[in-house]
């Protein structure tokens, strides 16, 4: 990525904006141009729940540069409320205690910043529901 | 079989460098090592065209073009030259490029292969680089690596069919096993089980051992059809059939994301242009650049089925010595995964088994071999059927 890039982004980055096939229905986040299920181009965008459970997990230990002050950190396959499922990562989050099932939310953190330029990239990151 | 009026396509000759860590070679070095190795066996040194599998050199060396700088490094004018990238099956697509070459006539004596210098980074670009094929906004700003679906996929399939992690580990040991008697291959030893599952963890539950190492290495083939071969007294190996095809990019969107369906489809195709099914095959190179990528693979490509290959690996049915010997050379695992060249070595193995030249490591009466490879977790795969005159 370059500042450029993560300018473009910006949206679907601070907010879990994605798209719904009008024809079926079908939720993708990041966005697609096309519905992969049934083939229609025409998709809506549209703003997913913020909560959901972790189906999967892993835990990433050989890692990039820029996500060295996060080592270790968790990536998850999520199951938002609406069913729609996407990958996040955790945060706030003992690592020996995260667990299938285990019910998160979306919110907004630090994802790394440009050594340089000194530009500060956000992102949408997941950490354990605490109350309900 | 594939038969054009030109000819059924072959592959004529190969030449490989061990896999190591080249600290004093840069990535065009060590194409040439391979090709100079290739020319040595052949007595060819004239090509049509040049296809050059590689994945990271324009990222790590910043070094584009290779196939360019190879073919004014061996001489070459009025040379077709082309580096191809699909990740870690580079080398592979490469070589198909050169059968498609030759099938359509454009091209009579085609050089195609890969080489990586995987070692010219620090681990930490390294675990980037190797990152590369999957969708920048997943890797950039969820934290997704290479290795992160395979670790996934590790956990569903565990869980659908109850499977011991340890006879997937388990594919390590055979690997190492295997290398352990190959002069080109990086890990040269046995390892025992313990070992491999109590090794540290790299994306849990994925241990060290369950992953290949990126180092260095390059491999060519010489690709032509059978006339030629014959009028240059080549021993040579028939190209049977090929396949190549592609997976949903996003994991998490797959139908069903313990089959690499586009092995699964790449297969398919290749058993259709050969003619044959999986009982006829004699060997099998799978891209196992971890221990669960390799398991399903044999079941996509279907040589068992879903959820069912690991408790036969460990059975011993794939050892060199076993019904199906499969990773002849020790796979990515232990005869190492030069990124851009790792299916080229591959190929090369796979031709090396068929004309009996594999030394200790010889399948006996290895005549009909496939060969996989594919780009990262299944974006795309590619699969090779070799077989005897």
């Amino acid at each position: 990525m370059t500042e450029i890039s993560d300018w473009r982004y910006r949206i679907e980055r601070y907010r879990l904006i994605g798209v719904r096939c009008r024809r079926c229905g079908s939720v993708y986040y990041p966005k697609r141009s096309k519905c992969i299920k049934c083939g229609s181009s025409d998709l809506e965008e549209v703003e997913l729940p913020k909560r959901g459970r972790v189906v999967e997990y892993t835990i990433v230990r050989l890692l990039p540069d820029r996500y060295n002050r996060f080592h270790p950190y968790a990536v998850a396959l999520i199951e938002l409320d609406d069913g729609t499922r996407i990958y996040g990562q955790l945060t706030d989050v003992d690592l020996d205690k995260i667990h299938e099932g285990m019910e998160v939310e979306a919110t907004l953190r630090k994802l790394y910043e440009y050594g340089e330029s000194g530009q500060i990239v956000y992102g949408i990151k997941f950490r354990p529901v605490l109350s309900r | 079989m594939e038969v054009s009026l030109l000819g059924i396509p072959v592959i004529a000759g190969y030449g490989v460098i061990p896999i190591r860590e080249y600290w004093d070679k840069d990535v065009v070095s060590l194409a040439i090592n391979a090709v100079q190795n290739l020319v040595k066996s052949t007595g060819l040194k004239d090509f049509d065209a040049i296809y050059v599998g590689n994945m990271l050199s324009k990222y790590y060396e910043e070094q584009a073009s290779i196939s360019v700088h190879l073919a004014d490094e061996l001489g070459l004018e009025d040379v077709y030259a082309l580096d191809v990238e699909c990740g870690d099956a580079s080398g592979a697509y490469a070589v198909l490029e050169a059968i498609k070459d030759v099938l359509s006539g454009e091209s009579k004596i085609v050089l195609a292969g890969g080489v990586e210098k995987s070692t010219d980074e620090l681990p930490h670009r390294l675990y980037r680089g190797i990152s590369l094929s999957e969708d920048i906004f997943l890797v950039d700003y969820i934290g997704l690596t290479n290795l992160v679906n395979h670790a996934i996929a590790l956990k569903m399939y565990i869980r659908r069919y109850n499977v011991d992690k340890a006879d997937i580990t388990y594919l390590s040991v055979l690997d190492h096993e295997n290398a352990s008697k190959a002069r080109h291959a990086y890990f040269r030893f046995p390892i025992k089980l313990d070992t491999a599952l109590n090794s540290p963890p790299v994306a849990d539950p994925l241990t060290l051992f369950d992953i290949s190492p990126n180092i260095d290495g390059a491999a060519f083939l010489l690709i032509t059809t059978d006339d030629i071969a014959k009028e240059y007294n080549l021993n040579y190996v028939k190209v049977l059939g090929y396949g190549y095809s592609v997976n949903r990019t996003r994991f998490y969107e797959r139908f069903d994301p313990t089959t690499l369906t586009a092995a699964k489809r790449a297969s398919q195709q290749a058993f259709k242009r050969a003619g044959i099914n999986t009982s006829e095959l004699d060997f099998i190179e799978i891209h196992d650049s971890t221990t669960i990528a390799g398991v399903l693979a044999l079941e996509s490509i279907g040589v068992h089925g879903s959820g069912t290959a690991a408790k036969y690996i460990r059975s011993g049915v794939h050892r060199l010595d076993g019904e199906l010997p499969i990773n002849t050379f020790g796979g990515l695992k232990a005869r190492g995964n030069p990124l851009g060249a790792t299916g080229a070595y591959a190929i090369a193995e796979g031709v090396m088994q068929i004309l009996g030249e594999a030394g200790g490591n010889q399948v006996k009466d290895a005549k009909i071999g496939l060969i996989h490879s594919m780009n990262g977790f299944d974006l795309s795969s590619i699969v090779f059927i070799l077989g005897g005159d």
